[in-house]
């Protein structure tokens, strides 16, 4: 398996008003380039949420579709990119809930499990104030090779799979598409609080099943 | 070294505050408390560089699905048929 390469940056069209006064005049060029910018990042997010591409498709083509019917409607309180963001969260949300009926694959990782980002049992002294007896294995000493290898980076798409709904859209955001927490926020509906409350939980939980493969104790 | 930092924070809360501290969410006066915990702490300065580089490999996924090739770009006849679409709904609703 090889490594996948960083993804590349994604602008939003430079004047967004413009832009978005010409899809609602019915220009299709405008369209197909929403469509070619977005598509992949709405895969990508889909992919995570869904059990199969097929599946990530159609979230995405009815995604496409709620555009185009609603185009008229966006108030441009928030970007195109956050908008659109938002119909297909929902839109997964809904097709999310109707295939965990069929396929059993909903989150491992419950959201109200212990939050603590490591297990208290790795601290000694007193509650909540202790210090490492377990400290962290020094992944800075392993090869590069071994800490990006292919089976690294499944190990991490699993775990993201299996992460709590709302800690994985903001784990994808965040760290996957690389957007601001204020973007994340407005496409989830998220205070700030609650959206690094949810991060934290993500990347804490990512970072322990990676000590799980890189090592725990030095 | 440490002891003379203990009325300030520990490796066990230093762990809950990681991800304030790097979103720059804490108040000032935690933020000193925490850089002075990590230039004091072999450990946690080792746990913060392993946050970064759980961000760092996360961010190298690309959402594929265990057993199928990475999602494809979009095809030229399903760009064709979002635009026909697009082009029908707006001369339906411009009509």
């Amino acid at each position: 398996m090889s490594v996948p390469l960083p993804l590349p940056p994604r602008p939003l069209p430079p004047d967004e008003s413009s832009f978005v006064e010409r899809l609602r005049k019915g220009d299709s060029r405008a369209f197909r380039e929403l469509v070619t910018l977005h598509q992949a990042s709405l895969i990508r997010l889909a992919s995570s949420f869904v059990p199969s591409n097929a599946v990530a498709e159609e979230v995405v083509q009815e995604t496409w579709i709620a555009v185009i019917r609603g185009i008229d409607k966006f108030e441009q309180r928030s970007t195109l990119k956050t908008w659109i963001t938002r119909i297909l969260v929902n839109i997964a949300r809904t097709k999310g809930v109707k295939e965990r009926r069929t396929v059993p694959m909903g989150s491992l990782l419950s959201d109200t499990a212990d939050h603590a980002a490591v297990s208290p049992d790795r601290f000694s002294g007193p509650p909540g104030r202790g210090e490492w007896s377990q400290p962290p294995a020094r992944w800075s000493e392993l090869p590069e090779e071994v800490v990006l290898s292919g089976a690294t980076i499944a190990l991490v798409i699993d775990t993201v799979r299996l992460l709590p709904e709302q800690q994985k859209w903001v784990v994808m955001l965040r760290d996957v598409e690389d957007w601001s927490s204020s973007d994340v926020c407005d496409a989830l509906g998220l205070t700030e609080g609650n959206q690094r409350v949810l991060l934290h939980r993500g990347r804490s939980t990512l970072r322990s099943m990676l000590e799980g493969r890189l090592g725990v104790a030095s | 070294m440490r002891v003379l930092f203990r009325r300030d924070i520990e490796c066990q809360q230093f762990v809950e505050l990681i991800t304030d501290y790097l979103e720059g969410a804490l108040p000032r006066g935690l933020v000193k408390a925490v850089d002075r915990h990590i230039a004091a702490c072999p450990d946690c300065t080792e746990y913060l560089a392993q946050m970064r580089r759980t961000i760092q490999i996360t961010g190298h996924i690309d959402g594929q699905i265990k057993g199928e090739p990475p999602p494809q770009p979009l095809p030229d006849e399903m760009l064709d048929a979002l635009q026909k679409a697009f082009e029908e709904f707006h001369n339906s609703a411009g009509a």
